[in-house]
């Protein structure tokens, strides 16, 4: 299929109960054979009274036609109905095959996972003098380089890797792969550690599930990084301060905003992490909007800005993240209490902190917009409009995992062709996430089309406020 | 279709039952119009359908054969229909023209 003129190509939707997504056109073309059907049908039956003859047998010969006519469409009806029923037949087949084959997978990595995880621990008790030593020859080689060579090394070095990130991480593929293995690194690296993979799998049956969080998901391969974290210093969880920034001057009150486009824009910049504007409905009553950015990439692990890498280990183990407790903090501070409706919107991080406080009962969660978040392993059980956008070759969305079942519609598509000078994960691009966007907000998918129109609009722009964020000490 | 001469409407009927056939008559012509309109939309659906540049492969081109062999018979509906309104604006231009009750 030729690409949108947006660069984003076809979409595929899932979700709302499900976990399986299916390209987009099959569920349009599903929707507009029901409505063809049900207006034959209607045609149908509008027409046969026509077919009546009229008072004195006047024009006998359009009440035929009358008749021929409805006896077309009514066959019409039942062959577009035919064909509905196929198509509905062939998406849950897919569906069902999906999922299968998804189970087998993942019952054949958990005990396999183990086992590479002791060999790996077995061959390098083997290899690793050889390799340090040879990783010893390598570093004196390097220092005895004159500054130049040295310099000419790292670049062609730095491009090299570069080059090769850029193809192998953005690449659908790779992240197909991450998706089925990340949720088997626990086993791998408990298998590591001299746990013998029997071990591990009685004991992951023993314990289904510990907080919500399956043995065997990413949530508890990212609870044990979250541990080793901990114990290497990392604070994803310590307490945080936010603080308002300045109004703008003069600056008009926030206008609503409609559908998804309009949300993902006003997503922030990870050095002022979070917005919120406030509306009030005609009712008098205040609704919420929360905007909230992705993670800030040169933040120190565990350093002062909650944003970081810490908070996402932390946050994917579903604890309380230091991001989290931002997002939390700023809204009590706007006002926000457990029956204000609250809109969610979040990139990256932002995604899954604003997945957690949506699902997390704390307020009257009204809607939730999440692009590029690793929430595979967050399903939406609330009753509330959800949209999670992932981009296929988005690496960063799989680290949360497949997706299992969920009530929020999930909407795939791909980033669309890699410009000259993109960097490394340019899948992940807020950018890119924006026209997909506006191309989700185009879908006729009724899943699609109904779950963005049940997210809230209007009510009377009252503030927009910004808000930084630090890790308290 | 050109509707066929009414066969003493007036004489057989009489007038203010021809009257009511004036009205039934308009009432089927509203109804053959809009109709109508509706086929037009599910033609324009069913083309959608058939042009989505996003089937793949024998079992979407077996798929799309079948909507594009629904087509003719709704045209062709569509087609009786539309003439049908036409047949019916006339027959009522018709009764409408002086003399066609038998007034003087």
């Amino acid at each position: 299929m030729s690409p949108e003129p947006d660069g984003v190509g076809a979409l595929a939707i899932g979700g709302g109960g499900s976990s399986t997504v299916v390209a987009e056109h099959l569920l349009v073309a599903e929707h507009r054979l029901v409505l063809c059907a049900d207006d034959c049908d209607r045609a149908a039956r509008r027409l046969r009274p026509l077919g009546a003859p009229l008072p004195g047998g006047a024009f006998d010969a359009t009440a035929t036609v009358a008749e021929t006519a409805a006896h077309s469409l009514a066959r019409s009806a039942d062959e577009l109905a035919r064909l509905v029923s196929a198509l509905r037949l062939a998406v849950d087949a897919y569906a069902l095959a999906d999922s299968a084959v998804r189970r087998s997978l993942d019952a054949l990595l958990a005990p396999m996972a183990g086992l590479v995880g002791a060999a790996t621990r077995g061959l390098m008790g083997i290899v690793s003098a050889p390799i340090l030593a040879a990783l010893g020859i390598a570093a004196v080689g390097y220092a005895l380089l004159p500054a130049t060579s040295r310099a000419s090394f790292d670049r062609s070095a730095r491009d090299g890797l570069h080059h090769i990130g850029a193809r192998v991480l953005d690449d659908e593929s790779t992240t197909m792969i991450a998706g089925l293995l990340l949720p088997h690194v626990d086993n791998a690296v408990l298998g590591a550690l001299g746990i013998p993979p029997a071990v591990v799998l009685r004991v992951e049956r023993m314990l289904p599930s510990f907080g919500g969080v399956e043995a065997g998901s990413v949530a508890a391969t990212a609870g044990v990084a979250a541990v080793l974290g901990v114990a290497a210093g990392a604070r994803g969880a310590g307490p945080v301060e936010v603080r308002r920034l300045p109004p703008p001057m003069k600056g008009p009150p926030p206008t609503a905003p409609v559908g998804l486009a309009a949300r993902v824009a006003r997503i922030p910049d990870a050095d002022r992490p979070v917005r919120v504007e406030i509306y009030r409905q005609s009712n008098g009553a205040e609704r919420f909007e929360v905007y909230i950015a992705g993670t800030a990439n040169d933040a120190p692990f565990g350093g002062e800005h909650p944003w970081d890498h810490a908070s996402n280990i932390a946050l994917i183990a579903e604890h309380d993240a230091s991001s989290l407790r931002a997002v939390r903090a700023a809204l009590a501070d706007a006002g926000a209490g457990p029956a204000s409706p609250v809109v969610f919107t979040g990139y990256s991080q932002g995604g899954a902190v604003a997945t957690l406080l949506a699902e997390s009962g704390e307020f009257a969660t009204a809607g939730l917009v999440t692009v590029g978040a690793p929430t595979g392993g967050m399903p939406v059980t609330g009753d509330y409009p959800a949209v999670t956008i992932g981009h296929r070759d988005d690496i960063i969305t799989e680290l949360g995992g497949a997706a299992g079942s969920t009530q929020a519609v999930l909407v795939t598509a791909d980033a669309g062709p890699r410009q000259e000078g993109d960097g490394l994960l340019a899948s992940h691009d807020l950018d890119g996430y924006r026209d997909t966007a506006r191309r989700a907000d185009r879908s006729e998918a009724p899943l699609l089309r109904d779950t963005v129109a049940g997210l809230p609009t209007g009510g009377d722009g009252r503030v927009s406020i910004q808000y930084t964020a630090r890790r308290r000490e | 279709m050109t509707p066929p001469p009414p066969p003493g409407v007036a004489s057989s009927v009489g007038a203010a039952a021809s009257a009511a056939v004036l009205l039934e008559i308009e009432a089927r012509r509203r109804t053959a119009a809009a109709v109508s309109l509706d086929i037009g939309t599910v033609d324009d659906r069913l083309r959608a359908i058939v042009h989505d540049p996003g089937w793949r492969g024998a079992a979407a081109r077996a798929f799309v054969d079948a909507v594009e062999r629904v087509r003719p018979t709704v045209n062709t509906a569509g087609d009786h229909v539309g003439t049908l309104a036409l047949a019916l604006e006339a027959a009522a231009a018709r009764l409408r023209q002086p003399g066609a009750f038998g007034e003087p």
